[in-house]
């Protein structure tokens, strides 16, 4: 097993100074985020902007920090088939309930009570 | 050859090691539990009739009959028998936990770093110091949790009560396991084994562990208070 | 904390109670889960039973109208979650290693933790009978029915806790196979040379595995408004019933491929030894399972097209639904062009995995029918789904497992099962499979309600009714004689030879029952049926090592054990007091702190 850490060494993953400046990244997108949701107004252009950076964090995170990308192919099509997968299902459900034309209107008055 | 079931030990079939393998399949199934508690969420956000709202809204009297009195106290008469319901969700606050969770992924990674690289000092430091940031995150989250509950947000309040303490109360569950896992491994790396030749590994799979949780705040965070009604 | 974990030797015996209970053997773990699986399949026979004999003449008062209720949804919950789950995983305990040349799963202990958690929770929802009451409300338990408004009682507290445990332990299995069979494969075993069971146990962890966590979702929804206040699922605080269907479905659908593969898989390996020739279509059969798994994905709506679906969705629905008939129909052709040409031998295995063929086609073309939505608005809630469901699972699912159990039984004790009876148990069944399930096909379209309690006479359903209990009842006598035929066998004595069959697979490489490390010497595997292409390429079988070779296997474990029931007392807290979560999660946490410095060297 000491072979391995020797292995991990040279191969498995980055530097300590490019994670800490991975995370300044990571800081300043989250900072965008803020700054496009409470700040500027960016109209219809927000949704998909506020998607695509926080898929940047997604991904810097799964790819860098978690080895994703100096791993085995194997884990990384494990993980993306699943996440395709749950938003997959998590989509369709949304729009099965968002387009139902019967859309259960809450009783208000008993709700707390 | 002689090595028989010792299966940690063996060349596997795809290189990869078992458990590590097992830790990526677990976090896979992860993703279907997340994402339905997140669609529940969703599908009960369209539909919302009473206070407290997550972000401000406008109703009429009729949406406030029978709800609590806090939650009735951010809502104000604009009117017309229309009433201005203050949000409730307060962005800055999260933004902070928000910033402790991402940082705590930065110094996690730098344990693991030091942990494969048999600097052992540098490992139990940032595997404490990650402990630490995660305990802020639940120190936020308790915050939060008290503050919505003083307006008037609980479990029976409305549907965004439900689904929001239901989503993030089992991320906030994943977190505090989260921290136990990595205490009772600074814990065990105290011993005189330390952890053992694998250390490298062990805390490379509760950095897995971990990481994946912060993914789930980075995605919870975006929908839940970036994205307005 | 130190100190007790070194109290308790490993046990020096391998027999003994305390053997079985803290064993990490694959072997001796899948036999605990056959022979769990079956005790709880004639549970839920006898509940069978009790239901036939109910609605067996008109007005029938044979039980009450409570008790019914409880029995029809505890009778679904016992042959699928404890009999036809678990027996599929005694087989996948017990062969998958061996399949693939591998001495052990990739966690024994792991492995170990999923039985005790699946008897805590069987024996948890079981248990309901005594303490108040069985879950009365279908196995799919429909919101708001499911409220505490409506279902007062400790009844669906059970259902949650104990599908909940049921849960926690078929994921832990699925992950295990998951990664036994990606990564434990012997040398020279590629995917596309798995035998076609190892395929379709790994499509169902990955079913398992993706597929359970919106149950699990559903299941807490359920729980936090039962007793947390919330109303997620109740109109009366603005929930929504048809979340419930929605998430249930989700994983429900899934779930009937998970009890269907496994016998797909048993009959893929005993369809092509007893007709001499190898499997027609192998990488057809592979890939059709992995499209059923995929588009199971996507069907799961034709479950609620009465519940106010739009057009758009309900077509596409139907569509995806019909187009899953494509897949299983390659599946079905492919085995028959394995028999055909062959020199087939009708043995008590192969009558099974043939009338499996036969019988699991019929519940495959209702099915198909009811895909379309106006056909299924009309037999929504029939009896005419009773006899599809049970076409599929009983005339599909069973039969598959009980091929399994004649063909492998000789590799798992060392002796056979009677030819002889095992023939009288096969008429037998499957007359009596026919004439239960058959007529419930005329009583749907007659219009006969699922889940009555009785009806009156004069309706048309006197005679089939009485048809289906007389098959019910023949049934029950076809397993009578298979349970003779096995006492009969286990007092023999052993004398089945490694490769009985003339099998292909490499579970036929070593011995009757197989010694406790599997093989003496992994088989290297050249082919894709590795004895056959051993035995017609002139490969001799490995010589026997070298006795001074000595193979390590880890040491048995009792945190399994304890850590299950850890979370037997996590799951009993909500029912009962909280404060047996608490010493629950200290168990829990007790037991995974033994087990990660259990030495398993
Ligand atoms: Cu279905």
């Amino acid at each position: 097993m000491a072979s391995e850490a020797e292995h991990h060494d040279e191969q498995h993953g980055l530097q300590p100074m490019q994670y800490i400046q991975i995370g300044i990244v990571l800081t300043i997108i989250t900072v965008v985020e803020l700054a496009a949701s409470l700040w500027v107004d960016l109209g219809d252009a927000l949704i998909p902007v506020l998607f695509v950076l926080s898929a940047v964090k997604f991904g810097a995170v799964i790819s860098l920090f978690m080895h994703l990308r100096f791993d085995n192919i194997v884990f990384t099509h494990i993980f993306l088939v699943s996440l395709a997968l749950g938003t997959a299902v998590l989509i369709a459900l949304i729009s099965l309930f968002w387009s139902d034309v019967t859309v259960i209107e809450p009783v208000t008055g008993i709700v707390g009570g | 050859m002689a090595q028989a079931s010792a299966v940690e030990h063996h060349p596997t079939s795809t290189g990869t090691d078992n458990r590590k393998l097992l830790w990526w399949i677990f976090l896979g199934s992860e993703c279907l539990f997340f994402g339905s508690l997140l669609a529940t969420y969703l599908i009960f956000k369209g539909s919302l009739a009473i206070p407290p709202f997550p972000t401000d809204r406008i109703v009429d009297a009729a949406a406030l009959v029978g709800v609590s009195d806090a939650a009735r106290e951010a809502c104000h008469s604009i009117g017309n028998n229309l009433f201005e319901c203050e949000g409730i969700l307060d962005v800055p606050v999260t933004s902070q936990s928000t910033f402790v969770l991402l940082m705590s992924s930065v110094t996690m990674v730098l344990a693991v770093y030091g942990a494969q690289n048999n600097r052992l000092k540098m490992m139990k430091l940032w595997l404490l110091a990650t402990m630490l940031l995660g305990l802020a995150f639940l120190g936020y989250q308790v915050f939060e949790f008290t503050t919505f509950g003083n307006e008037g947000l609980n479990l029976s309040s409305n549907q965004f009560g439900a689904s929001f303490f239901m989503l993030t109360g089992f991320h906030g569950t994943h977190v505090a396991v989260g921290v136990l896992y990595l205490g009772s491994l600074l814990f065990a790396s105290f011993r005189r084994s330390g952890l053992g030749p694998e250390a490298g590994f062990h805390i490379e799979s509760a950095g897995l562990y971990w990481h994946f949780v912060d993914v789930v705040w980075i995605v919870l965070f975006t929908v839940l208070y970036l994205i307005p009604a | 904390m130190a100190t007790a974990v070194e109290t308790l030797a490993p046990p020096a015996t391998q027999s003994g109670i305390w053997s079985w209970i803290t064993t990490i053997d694959h072997k001796r773990i899948g036999a605990l889960y056959a022979i769990t699986g079956f005790i709880f399949f004639l549970v839920g026979g006898v509940e069978a039973l009790l239901i036939r004999a109910q609605l067996a003449v008109p007005n029938g008062d044979v039980i009450d109208p409570e008790l019914f209720n409880q029995l029809f949804g505890v009778h679904a919950l016992t042959m699928i979650f404890l009999a036809v789950m678990p027996m599929g995983a005694g087989f996948f305990n017990y062969m998958i290693p061996l399949m693939i040349g591998a001495r052990d799963v990739a966690f024994p202990r792991l492995n170990a933790l999923s039985y005790w958690i699946f008897l805590g929770g069987a024996l948890l929802l079981t248990s309901s009978f005594i303490f108040g009451g069985a879950p009365d409300a279908g196995w799919f338990a429909y919101a708001p029915l499911t409220s505490e408004q409506f279902s007062p009682g400790r009844n669906m507290d059970f259902y949650v806790l104990g599908i909940l445990m049921l849960g926690v332990s078929s994921m832990a299995a699925a992950l295990n196979f998951a990664v036994t069979i990606i990564n434990m494969r012997a040398p020279g075993m590629s995917l596309l040379r798995m035998p076609v069971f190892v395929w379709m146990t790994l499509i169902i962890s990955a079913l398992l595995i993706l597929a359970l966590p919106p149950l699990t979702v559903a299941l807490l929804q359920l729980l936090f408004d039962r007793h947390y206040e919330t109303s997620f699922l109740s109109p009366g605080g603005g929930g929504d019933p048809l979340l419930w269907q929605h998430l249930f479905w989700v994983f429900g659908h899934p779930e009937v491929y998970i009890l269907i593969l496994p016998a797909m898989g048993i009959v893929s390996e005993t369809l092509p030894v007893f007709s001499r020739k190898p499997l027609f279509g192998y990488s057809a059969i592979v890939f059709s399972g992995m499209a059923i798994a995929f588009l199971g994905w996507a069907v799961w709506s034709h479950h609620m097209y009465t519940t106010g679906l739009g057009p758009v969705q309900k077509s596409i629905f139907a569509g995806t639904t019909m187009t899953i008939g494509v897949p299983t129909g390659i599946k079905i052709f492919n085995w028959l062009a394995t028999m055909y040409g062959g020199s087939i031998r009708f043995t008590t295995s192969m009558y099974f995995a043939v009338a499996f063929i036969a019988l699991f086609t019929i519940g495959g073309i209702s099915g198909v029918m009811h895909a379309s939505p106006p056909i299924d608005t009309q037999q929504q809630d029939t009896y005419w789904i009773v006899a599809h469901i049970h076409y599929v699972l009983v005339g599909g699912a069973l039969m598959g497992i009980f091929s399994g159990i004649y063909y492998w039984f000789p590799k798992m004790t060392g002796r056979f099962l009677g030819e002889g009876l095992g023939q009288v148990h096969f008429w037998l069944m499957f007359i009596g499979i026919n004439l239960t399930f058959f007529p419930m096909h005329f009583l749907g379209t007659a219009g006969m309600p699922r889940r009555i309690y009785t009806y009156d006479s004069g309706m048309g359903w006197d005679f089939w009714n009485m048809v289906a209990t007389i098959g019910a009842l023949v049934i029950g006598v076809s397993l009578l004689v298979f349970i003779a035929n096995f006492f009969r066998a286990m007092g023999q004595k052993p004398t089945a030879p490694n490769n009985p069959w003339d099998a292909a697979t490499l579970e036929w490489a070593t011995t009757s029952p197989p010694p406790e490390h599997d093989f003496d010497l992994i088989p290297i595997v050249r082919g894709r049926d590795p004895l056959w292409f051993d035995r017609d390429h002139g490969h001799a079988p490995a010589a026997a090592p070298d006795s001074a070779v000595h193979i390590h296997l880890p040491p048995p474990s009792y945190y399994p054990m304890m850590m299950a029931v850890g979370v037997l007392l996590l799951a009993v807290g909500p029912m009962t007091h909280l404060v047996l979560t608490a010493f629950g999660a200290v168990v829990i946490a007790y037991s995974v702190w033994g087990w990660a410095l259990e030495p398993t060297d």
